[in-house]
């Protein structure tokens, strides 16, 4: 009924209302896109806060007049601290091999790493930032194992959070861009469509019409356009977005960046065509509204 | 009813198209106008539908200063207007039976109760066959119809004809004045911008003349005598009543 009534202006044959499904998709599809963008980086972003992601270093010097085996001593204990506390996945010992390995730039190869007082080095995964005590494990660390040192990567994490941050301010600009190109666009769009059908809308006017019932037709068709591309828009958008995580997956990027890609952020992503249609319609309303206060 | 006192009109910077134009229309009264093209009738009646503002003089209509009234209050007022536009002025992409129904539909009248009304409307100004048809594929004088059937649907209570038989035959012109005149009987206050002589002497309707935007001579004729229509205007009309 609603949709038999809107045919009073024939607004769907007017050529310059066509283009207005593919521009509202193109813009859903780029908003789309940008704001997966803008939510990745955020979660990110928290997850580097939080020390989430990725993994801590601890440091077993070997003290002055210690032994290789009492060095050993003091790595185990480390090693047992590390796997009782809640929060950590993985604790692994990197062979002193690998720490030639590491070092051969600086030191050249063929050096016997046992002739050197080369720290041990444990890598720890972090499982689990919420169960997570830091200042814990630091306390029990330092008392188990004196002079061991725990590196969890804090300026090198605050760093990588204020560039997280100032992607995800581009991310956010790039929505708010799309969005203002997109009412600019229904603007104008609604505006052609006034001058077009000036006559049918006077006529309206006369029969006793009042402007929310002109308004109504406008709407309702910005709606509908906006329906359309925003689905199609919307599909592209999300499809490469799910194309793009399968490929992270596949390359095994799963616990950094696309952990935080869950259902909430799919839901944000939902959002995006139903913003755009409302936008759409609300502003073709006011623009309408707004123009024809302007009529006798 | 219809209050005009020194009204003088123009568009935009142009010359007054109206002059000094002072009248009154009662309540139920029933009239003529007329004058050479070009005299101003159509301008005399955009004033009274209004659509354009007088650019100086008193209009009042329905006992309302046509000056003061805002912008929102006029879709009230214009529904109690019927308008038969010299040009018609029909919705192009709309069939007859939708262009008929437009005045009820903007008033928010439901489907099924305007159904009957325009159906039985359509039919009595012969339009029954051409309830689907686009304006274009309509003669003028259908076209005419149409526009009249549009301004009487929802029984105004000021009808404003411009021109209204201008593209039908004289059997179909009698025709269509009596239907305003059973509106007219019905309460409805007529005026009829016309060059059809003939009517007028058939009609014996008060006639105001205009002449270059002035309005020369009130003829004098009385009131009509209640003369029983020969069609069955009655019944249509009250059967419409009926209905609502
Ligand atoms: N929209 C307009 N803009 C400017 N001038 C107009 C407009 N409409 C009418 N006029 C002028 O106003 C004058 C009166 O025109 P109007 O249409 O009222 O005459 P009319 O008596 O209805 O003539 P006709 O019998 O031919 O319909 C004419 O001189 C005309 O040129
Ligand atoms: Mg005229």
């Amino acid at each position: 009924m609603i949709f038999a009534r809107a045919t009073d202006i024939p607004l769907a044959r007017d050529p310059s209302t066509r283009l207005v499904p593919w521009v509202i998709g193109f813009m859903v599809f780029l908003a789309i896109l940008a704001v997966a963008g803008g939510v990745t980086l955020a979660g990110m972003a928290a997850g580097w806060q939080q020390g989430l992601t990725g993994s801590m270093t601890v440091q077993v010097p070997p003290l002055a007049d210690d032994s290789d085996e009492e060095t050993e001593q003091r790595v185990r204990q480390a090693l047992e601290v590390l796997r009782r506390t809640r929060g950590l996945g993985e604790v692994n010992l990197l062979p002193s091999e690998d720490m030639v390995v590491l070092l051969e730039p600086w030191l050249g190869g063929g050096v016997d790493p046992d002739s050197l007082p080369l720290p041990r080095l444990i890598d720890v995964v972090i499982d689990d930032a919420d169960d997570l005590d830091m200042d814990d494990v630091r306390r029990r660390l330092a008392a188990a194992v004196p002079g061991a040192a725990l590196d969890d990567h804090q300026l090198w994490r605050e760093r990588m959070v204020g560039f997280l941050e100032l992607l995800q301010l581009v991310a956010w600009s790039v929505v708010a861009v799309v969005a203002a190109c997109a009412i600019v666009m229904v603007v104008f769009a609604t505006r052609s469509g006034l001058a077009a059908h000036r006559r049918v809308i006077e006529t309206l006017h006369l029969i006793g019409a009042r402007d929310g019932y002109i308004a109504r037709q406008f709407q309702l068709h910005a709606t509908r356009s906006a329906f359309k591309g925003s689905l199609v828009g919307a599909l592209f958008g999300t499809g490469i977005i799910f194309g793009l995580l399968q490929m992270a997956h596949a390359m095994g990027n799963t616990a950094s960046s696309l952990a935080v890609f869950g259902w909430q952020q799919w839901l944000i992503l939902t959002l995006v065509p139903i913003l755009g249609i409302t936008i759409t319609a609300l502003t073709a309303r006011v623009t309408v509204m707004q123009a024809l206060s302007r009529l006798v | 009813m219809i209050r005009f006192e020194n009204v003088g009109m123009r568009y935009g910077a142009g010359p007054e198209v109206l002059r000094d134009v002072t009248f009154q229309l009662e309540p139920g009264s029933f009239s003529f106008l007329t004058g050479p093209s070009g005299a101003g009738k159509s301008s005399l009646l955009k004033l009274m539908y209004l659509a354009h503002r007088p650019s100086r003089g008193l209009v009042t209509l329905f006992d309302r200063d046509t000056s003061t009234i805002h912008r929102k209050a006029l879709p009230t007022l214009r529904r109690k207007i019927g308008v038969v536009f010299q040009d018609f002025r029909l919705m192009e992409h709309m069939s007859t039976f939708d262009n008929v129904a437009l005045p009820l539909r903007v008033k928010g009248v439901s489907e099924d109760r305007l159904k009957k009304h325009v159906t039985e409307l359509l039919a009595w100004v012969g339009l029954k066959d051409q309830i689907n048809a686009k304006p274009a594929t309509l003669s003028g004088g259908q076209q005419q119809r149409v526009s009249i059937a549009r301004a009487v649907i929802s029984r105004p209570k000021l009808l404003l004809a411009d021109e209204p038989t201008g593209n039908v035959d004289d059997e179909i012109a009698v025709r269509l004045l009596y239907l305003f005149e059973e509106l007219n009987r019905m309460g409805t206050t007529v005026m009829i911008a016309t060059h059809n002589q003939s009517l007028i002497d058939r009609f014996q309707h008060p006639v105001f003349h205009l002449e270059n935007g002035e309005l020369t001579a009130l003829d004098p004729i009385q009131p009509p005598q209640p003369e029983e229509n020969p069609f069955f205007v009655n019944e249509m009309m009250h059967g419409r009543e009926e209905g609502q």
